[in-house]
């Protein structure tokens, strides 16, 4: 059957995310997950079935390679068990698939978790290592997360004439928003001239453009609309979800359509969710957006690429406070990853969790007033892959 | 008695750092150029002037290749975008002499094969010391439709001096086959420096050499004459002016002792010679190509018809950045290009250069960084062709 509106989330847990050297890749998870099933009032024992969202398995020492690992973080067994990895749109692509499953009748309450270790390495062993060293031996060789993300930044600086202020008000405005979410990586504010005299990562990214490298782990209860309204204390309704393809990891950044002003990718997934969800003016009928801002750029693009703001307007619209909290759209009250950080697997599902919680009232000093649908969007690889769901109050 | 053979055009490649200044200045390589590369320099140069005329035989002359099997020129076979199936391959080291040989090699083949022989003729040599003694190439290509007429003269008992091996003054620093070594001085050129295999005819060409009733004239080493005779026409349009540029090379940070990168022979062995050639693919519903090639059009899918397609080798920059965090022989200017032809290329722009968006630039084989024991992996980089480059 189709999903819109007849799945639920039903619960949310999400750990602190930070460099938590104390904690293993195993007990973020069980955190996470018997958070989530706390919050939705139900034994981790009634869960049907379980999604892993892992991107990097090998930074943990192969744990989360398999969602076995949910098995022995949770004593699962013998219950069913699937890890999905689609570049950083990984967590979100848990929760389609958590979210598919029970719109397919199969299971009526289920767990979507992600979760990503990635300080057990230093950062440079750890994704740098990954674009480095185990990339194709000469294609794009060269090439770093910031490096690919600058290219866009660079051409959008060029085309519109904004200058790098407009980047670093992204990075200010959502380390803003940290202060009030405790579980953040960052929760310290920052100003314009810190962002624009960090050091240097790729031009014009400085190092305060960048989002750190985090652990931490995410989850959300994934039921039928039925079973929330039999049985869930409260919960949100999934009006659309949607995944959208670019091009391959290498092809991505020699696609000849690439325009390097934003993501096909993210236009794909938002014209499914938004068909799915009948959202035909998405600026006015959200009231809240988590974007994937995994460097300043990529919020300013994406927002875009979500149609909320029209091409080369969404810097104008940022630097005029729209997005900000208390503004007319706010993205990414939550810190965004920028301050949040960014455990891969985990992103997406906390993205799902903050706007399910937003929704719910229970957002705390970040609650944005009256929120009733709000948006989450995971962006992976260089635009290869992207993730948008819709969620809406019951 | 001279060998003759006719000879249709010739190149030189030089690096685009000099040291030094006067006589004493010296032609010097970036970080990731080699003999390789830089005979590739001078080949794609020369072969881009008789597009469609059919190659049969590539011959090496270096003393400093980079490795020592043999799979230099199947390499430059590969990256000057000839048949690998279809091209007589051999090298010649050992000593500067080297020079001569491959050229007194090609003019006998050239006189018992159908085609062009190409001779490739390159050094970037360094002193015991490491410091570098000059770079260049030649490329000359022998056809019997050549109007000029190449004679190659044995000089007597005079040969080579004996390269020193670094081996025998404990210099060597890899394992075998990478092997380096302390070269003797060849014969330096003024303002060049010792181009070893690659100086006589960088000499000739350059004005170095004689000009006089008897054509261009240049010795190798004291073991071979050459001599080019034909119509005055021709013979000018040999000559070259050697571009004066400033400045020392970049030192690049090399890679950390724990640098690893992937490597597999059997990709290698699979994709390497549409690497070195730099070929994409052209769907026919499509305007352009798209590269790296894959097994369906992005557009038109899989049941596109797919040919392969070598990428144009110059364009225009569409976005750049300059990038602090790749840990290897950076910080890396990273670009965007849109080739001539349509498609796009991304990747390092050559050290110590850099480029703007719209900023014209041209594709050159250089070296992607390996681990410190692993053979050398070569592809293409970006290069500022513009006369105001910003040279950093
Ligand atoms: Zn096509």
């Amino acid at each position: 059957m189709p999903i819109s509106n007849q799945v639920a989330v039903v619960g949310t847990g999400v750990t602190r995310f930070g460099e938590l050297y104390d904690r293993s890749y195993l007990s973020l998870v069980h955190e996470a997950a018997t958070a989530a099933a706390d919050d939705a009032g139900v034994e981790v024992g009634a869960l049907e079935a379980a999604w892993l969202g892992t991107a990097e398995p090998q930074l943990g020492a192969l744990v989360g390679d398999s969602a076995a690992a949910v098995t022995e973080a949770l004593g699962f067994a013998p219950r069913p068990v699937t890890r999905v990895a689609n570049f950083c749109a990984t967590g979100m692509e848990a929760v389609r698939a958590a979210a598919l499953a029970v719109a397919a009748g199969e299971y009526e309450v289920v767990l979507a978790v992600g979760a990503e270790k990635m300080r057990d390495l230093a950062p440079r062993e750890s994704l740098v290592a990954k674009t480095v060293e185990q990339s194709h031996p000469v294609i794009a060789k060269g090439r770093t997360a910031p490096g690919q993300f600058a290219l866009v930044a660079s051409r959008y600086l060029h085309t519109y004439g904004y200058g790098r202020d407009a980047l670093a008000a992204v990075a200010v405005k959502n380390h803003q928003h940290a202060t009030h979410n405790p579980k953040a990586h960052y929760r310290t504010p920052l100003t314009v001239e810190q962002v624009l005299s960090a050091p240097m990562a790729a031009e014009p990214l400085g190092l305060l453009d960048c989002t750190p490298t985090t652990d931490g782990a995410a989850a959300v209860v994934i039921a039928s609309r039925r079973w929330a309204e039999r049985n869930a204390r409260q919960w949100v309704l999934i009006q659309g979800i949607g995944i959208g393809s670019y091009a391959g990891y290498y092809p991505a950044l020699f696609r000849r359509d690439n325009d390097f002003l934003g993501f096909a990718a993210t236009r794909a997934a938002a014209a499914a969710a938004y068909r799915q969800a009948g959202i035909t003016d998405p600026r006015a009928q959200l009231d809240l957006v988590e974007c994937h801002d995994c460097f300043t750029i990529t919020e300013i693009v994406n927002t875009e690429d979500l149609g909320l703001f029209a091409a080369g307007t969404a810097a104008a619209e940022l630097l005029a406070g729209t997005t900000t909290l208390g503004g007319e759209l706010p993205v990414n009250v939550s810190g965004g990853l920028q301050s949040c950080g960014h455990p891969v697997g985990a992103t997406g599902v906390r993205m799902v969790a903050e706007v399910t919680d937003q929704i719910l009232g229970r957002a705390g000093s970040r609650q944005v007033h009256r929120a009733r649908r709000g948006l989450a969007h995971n962006l992976g690889g260089p635009g290869a892959v992207a993730a948008v769901t819709i969620l809406g109050a019951a | 008695m001279p060998l003759c053979t006719p000879l249709l055009d010739a190149e030189i490649a030089l690096p685009h750092w000099r040291i030094g200044a006067g006589p004493r200045q010296i032609a010097a390589a970036d970080p990731d150029e080699d003999a390789v590369t830089l005979a590739w320099a001078a080949g794609r140069t020369l072969l881009d002037r008789h597009t469609g005329r059919s190659v049969t035989a590539l011959l090496f002359g270096s003393t400093s290749a980079p490795l020592t099997d043999g799979a230099n020129a199947a390499t430059l076979v590969s990256a000057l975008r000839l048949d690998p199936r279809a091209v007589l391959t051999q090298e010649f080291s050992g000593g500067t002499s080297a020079g001569g040989a491959a050229l007194a090699a090609g003019a006998a083949l050239a006189s018992t094969r159908p085609g062009a022989v190409l001779v490739l003729l390159a050094d970037s040599r360094t002193s015991a010391a490491g410091g570098p003694l000059g770079s260049g190439a030649a490329a000359v290509l022998l056809d019997s439709t050549g109007d000029l007429t190449l004679r190659i003269t044995p000089l007597g008992p005079a040969s080579s001096p004996a390269i020193a091996y670094a081996r025998a003054a404990g210099l060597v620093t890899a394992n075998p086959p990478f092997t380096r070594w302390a070269a003797p001085a060849s014969a330096r050129i003024a303002g060049l420096g010792d181009l070893g295999a690659a100086g006589a005819w960088i000499s000739l060409m350059t004005g170095g050499g004689q000009a006089d009733e008897n054509g261009l004239t240049a010795d190798v080493d004291q073991s071979w004459r050459v001599a080019v005779t034909g119509p005055d026409h021709a013979l000018g349009a040999l000559r070259r002016a050697v571009p004066a540029r400033r400045g020392a090379p970049p030192r690049l940070s090399g890679p950390p002792p724990t640098f690893r990168p992937y490597y597999s022979a059997p990709q290698h062995w699979r994709d390497g010679d549409e690497e070195l050639a730099l070929v994409g693919m052209r769907c026919a519903e499509c305007d352009a190509p798209e590269f790296p090639a894959a097994p369906s059009c992005p557009v038109h899918g899989p049941a596109a018809a797919l040919t392969p397609a070598r990428l144009a080798l110059s364009g225009t920059v569409f976005t750049r950045t300059r990038d602090h965090v790749f840990p290897v022989g950076g910080p890396l200017t990273m670009a965007v290009v849109d080739l001539a032809d349509g498609a796009r290329f991304y990747g390092q722009v050559v050290p110590g250069r850099d480029v703007a968006i719209g900023d014209p630039v041209a594709l050159v084989l250089r070296r992607m960084p390996t681990a410190a024991d692993a053979a050398p992996r070569y592809f293409y980089k970006i290069t500022p062709t513009g006369g105001t480059d910003a040279d950093q």
